[in-house]
Order: C-alpha cells, then sequence, then structure tokens
C-alpha cells in the first residue's frame, strides 16, 4: 500500500512538476489542481505503471482513495 | 498561415483531403497523410508537397481498424516532434435504399466514417491535451444536417460527426483544442463522380450557386479553421455547400 501510494505521489507530482514531499495521501485531486481530464490522463499511467485496470468512480477523489482502489484491483 | 505546424490528414491523397493537404502545405504546415493503400498516386502526391518546402509522409492506415489507428499515432508522433492539427476526412459510401442496404453496407460505411473519426481522435488527443493546443477538423456533411434518400447509412454517420465533434469540443475546450466539422455540400470528387455527369448537372442548376463544388472550397475552409484566425471558433458545423442546405 505504502509503495503505491509513493508510486502515485511520484507520477503525479512529476504530472504537477512539484516535489513528491509536496503532496500525502490526504489531497484532494481538485485542491491540488487536477481536473476530470488530468485524473483520467493520470490513471493512464497509473494503469500501465502498476498493471491493474483502475475504475474510477466519482467517490475516488484523493490519492488515499486510489491508493486503495489499485491495490484492491492488483489483488 | 500555418507556418511549422504539422497536420495529420486522414484520407489524405484523394478529393478532399488531397486539395487540404495541399493548402496546408502550401502554407507551410508539414504534412502527415494517412491513406489505405500506397499507391503511385499517392507516393507522387507526397513528393508534389516535398517539393513546397515541408515535411511530408505517407501511413497506410485503414482508420475502421484500432490497432492500424494506435500504429499510425505512434510512427506520426515518433516523426514529427508533434501533431498540431487533425483532420478526419477519410470517408466512404455505401448507397442504396433503406431495404437494399446490407449489413455490411451500414457497418463499412459507421466503421470508416464515424467510428474511424472516433479511433483516430481518440489516438492524438492525449497528446494534443499534453501540449495544451491542438486543432481538429472532422469532414462531415450536408448530408448528415439534412439527410437523402438513398443515403441513411452515410447520413446517419455523418451526423453522429456531428455530435462527436460537439463533445470533443466540450470536453477538450480547457485544453486549447478547438475541433469544428466541415459539412460539404455536393464536392466534384471521385466519391461523387460515381453519381455520373447527367446526375451531377442536374445536382449543380438545383443549387443557389449554380455550380459544384471543388475540393479547393473545402480546403480554403479547412486552412481557415485550422489558423489562429479561426482561434475563438469551436463546436461548429460550417457547411461548404453552395447553398445546397439553407
Amino acid at each position: 500500500m505504502k509503495d503505491i501510494t509513493a508510486g502515485i505521489i511520484h507520477i503525479i507530482a512529476e504530472y504537477l512538476g512539484k516535489d513528491d514531499s509536496e503532496l500525502t495521501a490526504e489531497d484532494k485531486f481538485l485542491d491540488i489542481g487536477l481536473d476530470s481530464l488530468d485524473i483520467m490522463e493520470l490513471v493512464m499511467q497509473m494503469q500501465e505503471e502498476f498493471d491493474c485496470k483502475i475504475e474510477l468512480t466519482q467517490e475516488i477523489t484523493t490519492i488515499g482513495k486510489l491508493s486503495e482502489l489499485i491495490a484492491s484491483q492488483q489483488q | 498561415m500555418l507556418q511549422g505546424k504539422t497536420a495529420v490528414i486522414t484520407g489524405g491523397t484523394r478529393g478532399i483531403g488531397r486539395a487540404i493537404a495541399k493548402a496546408y502545405a502550401g502554407n507551410g504546415a508539414n504534412v502527415a497523410l494517412a491513406a489505405t493503400r500506397r499507391t503511385p498516386e499517392a507516393e507522387e502526391f507526397v513528393r508534389e508537397l516535398r517539393d513546397r518546402g515541408v515535411r511530408a509522409e505517407l501511413y497506410v492506415c485503414n482508420v475502421s481498424d484500432q490497432e492500424q489507428v494506435t500504429g499510425l499515432a505512434e510512427a506520426v508522433l515518433q516523426d514529427f516532434p508533434r501533431v498540431d492539427i487533425l483532420v478526419n476526412n477519410a470517408g466512404i459510401t455505401r448507397d442504396n435504399l433503406l431495404p437494399g442496404l446490407s449489413a455490411a453496407d451500414i457497418d463499412d460505411v459507421i466503421n470508416v466514417n464515424l467510428k474511424g473519426t472516433i479511433w483516430v481522435t481518440r489516438a492524438f488527443i492525449r497528446s494534443m491535451a499534453k501540449q495544451r493546443s491542438g486543432v481538429i477538423l472532422n469532414v462531415s456533411s450536408v448530408v448528415g444536417l439534412m439527410g437523402n434518400s438513398g443515403q441513411c447509412n452515410y447520413a446517419a454517420s455523418k451526423a453522429g460527426v456531428v455530435g462527436f465533434t460537439k463533445s470533443v469540443a466540450k470536453e477538450y475546450g480547457r485544453r486549447n483544442i478547438r475541433c469544428n466539422a466541415i459539412a460539404p455540400g455536393y464536392i466534384a470528387t471521385d466519391m461523387t463522380a460515381a453519381l455520373g455527369a447527367d446526375k451531377s448537372e442536374e445536382i449543380a442548376k438545383a443549387l443557389p450557386l449554380g455550380r459544384l463544388g471543388q475540393p479547393e472550397d473545402v480546403a480554403d475552409l479547412a486552412l481557415f479553421l485550422a489558423s489562429d484566425m479561426a482561434g475563438y471558433i469551436t463546436g461548429e458545423v460550417i457547411a461548404v455547400d453552395g447553398g445546397m442546405y439553407i
């Protein structure tokens, strides 16, 4: 889980041109400047990175929740 | 008008696509042309475009085949640093009255004209979204707006292109990607030549402007829409039809 969260943070930080340390699992996508198109783009990258199918829902609004979803999809 | 930009044009070696390629290359754009076959005529056309001092490449791709479309996008984005303009022009007809349309007539037309437009757009939209700019032009048809006896499949596919165009315009406007459709009327190309000279003349006489359109008439609009002069136009469907549909 920790690895997944760190991986997600790294991908998002790179996309936003930030340092990994500037993001946390509690961050909401909207608050860090990601809109639905950004999230779709990032999810496509993450699917390749984590080798899983990510089916996003409206409830997935934070890095932590996305991490949980990916962990469950990978099992 | 398009100096240094790169345009991908499907169905880019014949008819309207060919005229658009000429207009773009003549205005400084590099062009990547997709066609279903690599014919000597197509190769010659690419050489002609290169003589205008731009880069021109030909790619073989059936736009109704998702895998081929993915391959096209990969190849183009490898050969060119970026794609600024995408013209979804590839199209076919399989005309008949509704009861006479076979399943293949319907599938082929929807697969190339509508789904092909969707696949190719999807293949290039990520790179445009990343670069925060792009222009997409979809070649619909006036038939998609007004309907036409004997072209139920074609009209449905072209009306579908209109809905797709407007949706892409809404979805990607905030990424500075403009998406518009052109609705040609009766344009003198191989596609319309199939109707015969008598029929063509009859149609021309009935048009307010009294003549058939030329591929260059459509290319002029495609040039304008791809240029910065159309920078505030998106989600529009513009007819080039000599007044056929008023």
